[in-house]
């Protein structure tokens, strides 16, 4: 989002594979998520940078529900979605709730990083 | 955020309106790309050729991710008091001596039924056979859990080489790299164990849900005898699993309306999280 020219489509991929791998899902699946948020995210960019920082939460808040909510499904056996019961869903909900808390603080951190590091 | 920091003039200076946009072309591209890898890894599972070797290349970044545990942990040591390194021992010596009782069980279970000429006459269980390993990473992934084992490079381990614990099952060897084992665990959603129920004696396949989550006997008909809070071993019937593993425990039987099966809903005894070792138990 900060650095759109800096991070792309591969990056994306790499990093999207290599949490694939480490986390035992299936091939492919963190990598097409984090390729759609990337581009999301270089698409309005423009946008989302300039909200303020409670909409950007919240943005993020849904974001992260509906990530959560895809690794839910049992790609193996496609007959039924059992995986996401209300147990589940409130899982999800409690993990993008502390993401959109957390995400001031990251934001501020890296914005400083950014600032005192790297030079346009 | 500052309301005067939403102004561009603010963030002009950073020149981030030069940026041209991302081609959708690329976009199509990247995901076309991942679509063939899920599909080909759904259908062949074509990772898991290298998935395990992939944790040997990831080494370093899982040691830099425990750093900070073991220097925390480290400090802790450093400080603690010999009361409490005493204290520690002795938990260690219970539980080596729990491990020997488990094997001391199993092996007195192993020559009792070979005596019988039932049920375990094919069972060789042997301490010989079994391997303590210990454990590398538990991935936070609850549908498709993977857990990692140290093992020597030496070692007879084997793919599809059953995992115990203290109390029972774990899963089965799933990939091996040079210094570790990837293991499914029998929550994972791909996992499938043959059971047979204590005291019913009815055979069953025992499906995963799930890490933290009680898993399902498949295809129960309504006629079946299951009782709630009956142990479940496993049958051996797929050749995989050693006969006799504790599994888990039957916690509710429902019985839908608009199905033809019973759900029976079963409770898995070992959970991962918070062991260390395991034992790989090998035949061959």
């Amino acid at each position: 989002m900060a650095l759109p020219d800096k991070v792309g489509i591969f990056e994306a991929l790499f990093f999207g594979v290599v949490l694939d791998l480490s986390t035992g899902t299936v091939l492919g699946l963190h990598a097409v998520m984090f390729v759609l948020i990337t581009y999301i995210c270089q698409r309005f960019f423009y946008q989302f940078r300039v909200s303020p920082i409670w909409q950007q939460a919240t943005i993020l808040f849904f974001l992260f529900f509906v990530f959560k909510q895809v690794f839910a499904f049992d790609l193996y056996s496609l007959q039924k979605d059992s995986s996401i019961d209300s147990s589940y869903m409130l899982t999800s909900f409690i993990f993008a709730l502390s993401s959109a808390f957390v995400w001031p603080l990251v934001f501020f951190i890296l914005r400083g990083y950014r600032r005192k590091q790297i030079r346009y | 955020m500052l309301r005067r920091e939403h102004k561009v003039s603010n963030i002009s200076s950073e020149a981030i309106f030069a940026i041209p946009a991302m081609k959708p072309g690329r976009v199509v591209l990247a995901i076309v790309f991942c679509l063939v890898l899920i599909l080909s890894d759904i259908r062949y599972e074509t990772s898991k050729h290298f998935r395990s070797y992939s944790h040997d290349l990831l080494k370093p970044l899982y040691l830099l991710v425990e750093l900070p545990f073991q220097v925390s942990d480290s400090i802790v040591d450093f400080f603690s008091s010999r009361e409490e390194l005493s204290n520690r021992v002795m938990s260690l010596e219970d539980e080596l001596i729990k491990l020997k009782t488990i094997t001391q069980y199993i092996e007195n279970m192993s020559s009792d039924n070979t005596e019988l000429n039932s049920l375990w006459d094919s069972a060789k269980f042997s301490k010989d056979n079994y391997l303590i390993a210990e454990k590398y990473s538990l991935s936070p992934n609850i549908f498709q859990p993977s857990l990692v084992l140290k093992i020597s490079t030496q070692s007879n381990i084997q793919k599809n080489d059953p995992v115990l614990a203290e109390t029972g099952l774990v899963g089965r060897i799933k990939g091996i790299g040079y210094g570790n084992a990837e293991v499914m665990l029998v929550q994972d959603v791909r996992s499938i164990v043959p059971v047979v129920s204590e005291t019913s004696q009815l055979q069953g396949t025992l499906k995963g849900n799930g890490l933290g989550r009680y898993g399902e006997l498949q295809y129960v008909k309504k006629t079946a005898s299951f009782k709630e809070g009956e142990t479940l071993y496993t049958s051996g019937l797929a050749e995989i699993f050693p006969k006799g593993a504790i599994v888990g425990r039957i916690i509710s039987i429902n019985n839908p309306i608009d199905s033809e099966f019973l759900e029976v809903k079963v409770e898995f005894f070992q959970s991962p999280s918070n062991k260390n070792f395991f034992l790989i138990y090998n035949d061959a």
